[in-house]
């Protein structure tokens, strides 16, 4: 479970250009879910994902993974948080522009505290399942944008966390490939992983099981 | 894994990574000569800096300085006056440094001139000179006045012969052996104050003029022997030297500079007033360094701004990455030791080009002209800007992250 007490995130805090993207907000997780983040552009989505992936920090209220405080935590432990119990699909991908599609996927498994000796073979399972093994040993650099969105994904969901985040991960995908990556998605959930997407397209909120809606860093 | 990191990240990214290669290449290779340049000047300085810094003459006792010349003989005394005892008694000076010299064939162990070796010239100093002045060894050690055996320091391969070894050789018609004690490398210079053999002539007289070089392989006859002067008379007595340059210190007596010109030109050279020969060799120092100046300084800011320019877009590039690795589970701290073995890497790689081409310009005449010496100052420095380069690759990332969050690296474009 995770779980989002009064948050509120200002960005540039005390200068000319301060910004407050996230007012107040509390959400609450459960595990299991699968949640979508729907809102217009610039309403603080992709905010409250980094907030969530403990990639970004906020001025005040409480984030709490698994009844955990996560502003507690050692540098080591949300590193780890990361690495293991989160999966995150950055909105532009933060691929390695110069590692191929499967050094990229295998990031993960060479971060992670336990070395697991198959990283190839799971690296290659995790492309498969987004379709893209015959890739694997492009430079990413060389791959169209939805071809980048789906290593990303690959790449999120390669260590089994049992939090994924995705930042709006069909953006750059056309119907039927979208389709595919939802099937990815619910079939994750299916196995009982948390799932949080990010999402301009209604055809995705319909398939969550949850909608939540922000507006103006508020949700509503 | 780190490690890994690091070298996937240097394998990925050649053209980047070359470029600062051969960026931090150049910037070695142009620390090695700069400081080599300095230190040439100086190598040689420093050793005559002592009795260049005395109160006191100069006096050389040229085989061929006429009459035209400025602070010549006024008067002969080299017939009669055959010590430095007597030189330094007649001009009232409290310390002479005096080297004479004398020629002498290798001969057989029974005593038969060898006709296919020229003579040697050998170069005696005299008990304050050994005390003042050792010369760059290769092996061995620097002449002992007290010995009782006639000791020599020799260039490398004089005569095939080495430290512990005895030459044979002929002083006079006198067959008499030599063991060498001290082998220098050829090539090194050593002070001969007034030598015969090709030196630089300079007007007005700087360090560079007391200078020989010491080569094995040079044509018109052998390269000279070092010995002592005190040995030599108590071992040789009978044989025939001639006095070649002396150093008057008039240091601690009364006696002016004018009149301690006059009572060293009396007797028998031509003389220089110290003061003046160390002033003409730090002009002369001065004006190399200036010449060098700006050279150095155009190549330096060149290479700095290039590098830092390099380096900053390699690490803004570098910076994302990392800021990737973050999301993904390492930490900061583990990000910077990636950058640090990137850091490494680069620079050991460059530090090893530079001393490999280096070796080579080292080994081609070219090493006249940049002068680079392999020694150990030359080392430091360029240690000390692979120090400031990782020290400067380290901070900068820092500086970067300072002002920003791994997430708004990522958003930065
Ligand atoms: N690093 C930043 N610095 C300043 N403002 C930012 C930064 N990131 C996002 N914002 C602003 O915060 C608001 C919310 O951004 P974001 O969460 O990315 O919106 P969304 O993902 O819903 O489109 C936007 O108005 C955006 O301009
Ligand atoms: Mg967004």
């Amino acid at each position: 479970m995770v779980e989002l007490k009064n948050i509120t995130k200002t960005y540039n805090p005390k200068k000319a250009n301060e910004f407050t993207a996230l007012k107040n907000v509390s959400l609450t997780i459960n595990d299991g879910e699968m949640t979508a983040i729907i809102g217009r552009s610039g309403a603080g989505k992709s905010t409250l994902l980094h907030i969530l992936a403990c990639i970004d920090n906020y001025q005040s209220g409480e984030y709490r993974i698994d009844d955990t405080l996560v502003k507690k935590l050692s540098e080591r432990e949300l590193a780890r948080i990361r690495g293991e119990k989160i999966g995150m699909v950055m909105q532009d991908f933060a691929l390695v522009e110069d590692f191929s599609a499967l050094e990229n996927v295998m990031l993960p498994l060479d971060f992670a505290r336990k070395k697991k000796s198959n990283r190839r073979d799971l690296a290659l399972g995790a492309l498969s399942s987004v379709g893209l093994v015959e890739l694997a040993k492009k430079p990413v650099s060389k791959l169209s944008g939805g071809q980048k969105q789906r290593v990303a994904i690959a790449r999120a969901i390669v260590n089994e966390p049992s939090l994924i985040l995705a930042d709006e991960p069909t953006g750059a995908l056309d119907t039927k490939t979208s389709a595919e990556i939802m099937d990815v998605f619910k079939r994750l959930n299916d196995e009982g992983k948390t799932i949080v997407i990010v999402t301009h397209d209604p055809n995705v909120a319909k398939q969550c099981e949850r909608v939540v809606e922000i507006s103006d860093g508020e949700i509503v | 894994m780190l490690l890994k990191t690091a070298f996937k990240n240097l394998k990925k990214n050649p053209v980047m990574n070359i470029v600062c290669l051969l960026q931090l290449t150049a910037i070695f290779l142009i620390t090695a000569v700069m400081v080599s340049s300095l230190f040439v000047r100086y190598r040689k300085y420093l050793p005559v800096k002592n009795f260049l810094e005395m109160n006191g003459v100069f006096c050389e006792y040229s085989f061929f300085s006429g009459a035209e010349l400025p602070g010549t003989a006024t008067e002969d005394m080299r017939g009669s006056v055959q010590t430095f005892e007597e030189l330094r008694d007649f001009t009232g000076a409290r310390n002479v440094f005096g080297i004479k010299c004398f020629y002498a064939s290798h001969s057989s162990p029974s005593g038969e001139l060898l006709y296919d070796d020229l003579p040697s010239e050998l170069i005696l100093y005299n008990d304050t000179f050994i005390d003042r002045y050792i010369p760059k060894l290769a092996r061995g050690k620097w002449l002992d006045p007290a010995s009782d055996e006639l000791e020599a320091v020799i260039p490398e391969g004089l005569y095939g012969a080495d430290v512990g070894d005895v030459i044979d050789m002929l002083f006079d018609d006198e067959h008499v052996k030599v063991k060498v004690v001290g082998v220098m490398k050829s090539g090194e210079d050593f002070l001969s104050l007034n030598s015969p053999r090709a030196r630089t002539y300079d007007y007005p007289k700087t360090y560079r003029s007391l200078y020989d070089a010491y080569y094995t392989d040079i044509d018109d006859g052998n390269p000279p022997m070092l010995l002592s002067e005190s040995v030599l008379q108590r071992l040789c007595p009978e044989t025939r030297t001639m006095i070649i340059a002396a150093v008057f210190d008039f240091g601690g007596t009364d006696i002016p500079l004018q009149e301690a010109l006059k009572r060293a030109a009396q007797t028998g050279g031509y003389t220089t007033a110290l003061e003046s020969i160390n002033a003409a060799s730090k002009e002369y120092i001065h004006t190399e360094l200036m010449k060098l100046l700006p050279i150095v300084i155009v190549l330096m800011v060149l290479t700095v701004v290039s590098a830092v320019s390099v380096s900053a877009i390699a690490a803004r590039r570098r910076l994302r990455d990392y800021a990737k690795y973050y999301v993904l589970g390492l930490r900061w701290r583990q990000c910077a030791l990636v950058n640090l073995f990137q850091t490494l890497v680069t620079g050991a790689a460059a530090l090893i080009i530079a001393a490999a081409g280096l070796t080579v310009v080292g080994a081609t005449p070219l090493s006249e002209t940049f002068m680079v010496v392999a020694n150990g100052w030359t080392f430091l420095a360029v240690l000390g800007v692979f120090a400031l380069y990782l020290i400067f690759s380290m901070i900068m990332p820092l500086i970067m992250l300072n002002s920003a969050t791994p997430k708004e690296l990522l958003q930065t474009e």
